[in-house]
């Protein structure tokens, strides 16, 4: 009796009863479907997410910010920098730069300011940046045009998602179905590439501190703000969606640093910033940016970051949090998928057991030309991995069917909102194989019992049976 | 040293309060190339007998001796062993497996015995040939008539080549005709060498044998 005699013997014997052995299948098919359609979800999320920080390159990046207002120091002490951290200047972005493990390191401005474009207008964070930087996997993903290309003009780099607040929007392959959800005719809609090279107005605001002490003694006409516009052709348009990792405060507008830093502004960003200036240390940046070498690199540099007294952040630490989070996630699932197949595994040990009953005469005849008791469980179990094998094999197309469909409404749903659709489930081979593992394990664990009391069976009994 | 040693075998079932002994003290002999009927009525032990023969069932006591060794000393895969090897059973209801054809039901106690699948079915047609059944071996046990089936199940019980042959009733579902076929068969079997032990009712059908005991109430009478 080989193994392969044993499976030939598993095959007859379950088409004898193929409708009772087709529903036991059926039953594991559902469990491994639901089980696979369950971890495919929870994988195809967690693959995007870390899919879309891998190409974004953000996994290597160090963001340095100031400490934040602590509303619990005492009022007076807020003017105190000496406890509270070092300036963001170009000392600091030039001693980052030496650092070792650090590639490379950029300061950013940021200031708010309005922006106008033809008819419209709106406000947002704009961001200084050197041109240099558009070298980095980050801002290399344009839609049309250039990076910024000299320091010292006025150029602009804008997004998709700040076209949209000045109500463009971009002529792509979903703009059929976005025209005509847009009844009240509210957006111009433009190729990507006809804005390169049209101006865009930014207007900021400048405060003088000398007017402020008037405007505090009565004087009517001194105003402390001041406005001033500056104009910037536009070099280039990349995409934004909001929920996307790039969606960063001040990344709607790129300007060269060597510009803005000629841009007369307000000069601070928050309440600490103000309290800070009149003691001298002056941030010029917002945020420096600081490219690792290796992400071995990562955790001493942001180390040695934070010894500095910096406000530290970086993405990649986070993503272990987010792995944690996509475990757990999958673990639930999966836990849904494993009771459908317990389920499954109570209807196969019913199945042997009803089988045995039925054909203890012929377990009798079996024993009397010669089978061992090994031999006769052996019949039971491939009865068992037969059940299991075929039930695993279908829950994987069942499974894949039903991710597929599930993929396809979901995505049109997206579509009719105007987003890029998604691969919204993932099948790892580790899944596939897994399953049919599982499927075949828990189908010889529910066939232990089963043919463990056929091998027990009396032949002398069983052959008095008629 | 005689081929097979009956000694003090005894088989008592308990059922519930009342204890049956089934086969009570029962010493005797058989000789190799013998053919032997057991006589007796419906009760009287003889099934039970033939079945600690063929290794399916175990005495309370006592021992049957092959050739000098115990049959029950080497326990469960000594008992397997006997029953693959040196034993073939055909039973009054032939016990074929409906599902399978003639040809499959030979060719599974092949199987048990270990004869690879390739050769499993050029034996298995040799032996439906040899009981004349080559025609119907792909005929399902349905599809038989009772002398049809009996027959496969004599070529099941010399698949693995057996020294003895045990028939417990074996003519006892066929018609007269049939049954003195079947009879003549086992005769034969028995002139090529092989040990016949037959089990019945009928003293007509007993006359074949070259020996015949009788048992009453788990006992041998003398005769």
């Amino acid at each position: 009796m080989t193994t392969l005699d044993l499976i030939r013997m598993a095959l007859r014997n379950l088409w004898r009863t193929r409708l009772r052995s087709s529903l036991t299948i059926l039953g594991v098919v559902i469990g491994i479907g639901a089980l696979i359609s369950m971890v495919a979800f929870g994988s195809g999320m967690e693959k995007n997410v870390t899919d879309a920080f891998t190409t974004s390159g953000l996994f290597s990046r160090i963001t340095v910010t100031p400490v934040k207002l602590d509303m619990n120091r005492p009022l007076e002490s807020l003017t105190d920098t000496s406890g509270i951290s070092v300036a963001l200047d170009d000392d600091l972005l030039d001693n980052i730069k030496k650092m070792s493990g650090v590639s490379d390191a950029f300061g950013e401005i940021q200031q708010p300011a309005k922006v106008r474009l033809g008819e419209h207008e709106t406000t947002l964070t704009y961001t200084g940046i050197d041109p240099e930087v558009g070298k980095t996997k980050a801002y290399q993903d344009l839609l049309a045009g250039t990076f910024l290309t000299d320091d010292s003009l006025g150029q602009a780099v804008i997004s998709t998602s700040l076209l949209r607040r000045l109500k463009i929007r971009i002529d792509g392959e979903d703009m059929e179905r976005a025209k005509k959800k847009d009844t009240a005719n509210v957006y111009t809609y433009v190729k990507a590439e006809d804005l390169i090279g049209d101006t865009l107005l930014l207007s900021t605001a400048s405060f003088n501190p000398m007017q402020m002490m008037g405007a505090m003694m009565g004087n009517q006409d001194a105003n402390p703000l001041s406005e001033r516009s500056s104009a910037l052709v536009i070099v280039g348009v990349r995409e934004i969606n909001h929920d996307g990792p790039s969606a960063s405060k001040g990344g709607d507008l790129l300007i060269p640093e060597g510009f803005a830093a000629g841009i007369p502004s307000i000069g601070f960003n928050s309440i600490t910033e103000f309290l800070r200036k009149g003691s001298g240390g002056s941030d010029k940046y917002a945020t420096i940016q600081v490219t690792v070498a290796s992400p071995n690199d990562l955790t001493p540099v942001r180390k040695e970051l934070e010894d500095m007294g910096l406000n530290v952040f970086a993405l990649a630490e986070q993503m272990k949090e987010i792995r944690r989070a996509f475990l757990a996630v999958n673990a639930v699932l999966g836990v849904v998928g494993f009771i459908a197949l317990i389920v499954a595994g109570l209807g196969i040990i019913n199945t042997l057991l009803m089988s045995i009953l039925e054909r203890t005469r012929e377990i009798g005849i079996m024993k009397a030309i010669g089978g061992s008791e090994g031999q006769i469980k052996g019949v039971f179990f491939g009865e068992a991995a037969v059940i299991g094998l075929v039930g695993a094999i279908g829950g994987i197309i069942l499974g894949w069917l039903v991710t597929l469909a599930a993929g396809a409404i979901i995505n049109m749903k997206i579509q009719e909102m105007g987003e890029a659709p998604v691969d919204l489930f993932y099948f790892p081979w580790w899944l596939i194989l897994g399953s049919i593992g599982f499927a075949i394990g828990l189908s010889l664990i529910a066939g232990l019992y089963p043919a463990a009391r056929a091998a027990r069976i009396d032949p002398v009994e069983a052959l008095r049976w008629s | 040293m005689s081929f097979i040693e009956i000694n003090h075998l005894q088989k008592i079932y308990r059922k519930a309060t009342v204890t049956v002994p089934a086969v009570n003290d029962i010493s005797f002999t058989i000789e190799k190339g013998e053919f032997l009927a057991i006589v007796g009525k419906s009760g009287s032990g003889k099934s039970t007998l033939l079945n600690l023969l063929g290794g399916l069932d175990t005495p309370t006591s006592g021992e049957i001796l092959f050739d000098g060794a115990n049959l029950f000393g080497e326990g469960k895969d000594g008992l397997v062993k006997h029953r693959r090897h040196r034993v073939g059973m055909v039973f009054q209801s032939f016990q074929l497996i409906l599902g399978q054809t003639a040809l499959e039901n030979v060719e599974l106690a092949l199987a048990f015995g270990g004869i690879s699948r390739s050769e499993r079915r050029a034996r298995a047609l040799a032996l439906l040939e040899q009981v004349g059944l080559a025609d119907r071996a792909d005929h399902y046990p349905t599809e038989l008539s009772g002398g049809e089936a009996q027959r496969v199940a004599i070529a099941r019980a010399l698949a693995n080549d057996p020294d003895i042959l045990l028939a417990d009733e074996p003519t006892g579902n066929l018609d007269t005709q049939t049954g003195e076929m079947i009879l003549g068969l086992l005769q034969e079997l028995n002139r090529q060498g092989r040990t016949v032990i037959m089990i019945t009712h009928d003293p007509d059908m007993a006359k074949v044998a070259q020996r015949t005991i009788r048992m009453q109430d788990g006992q041998l009478q003398n005769s």
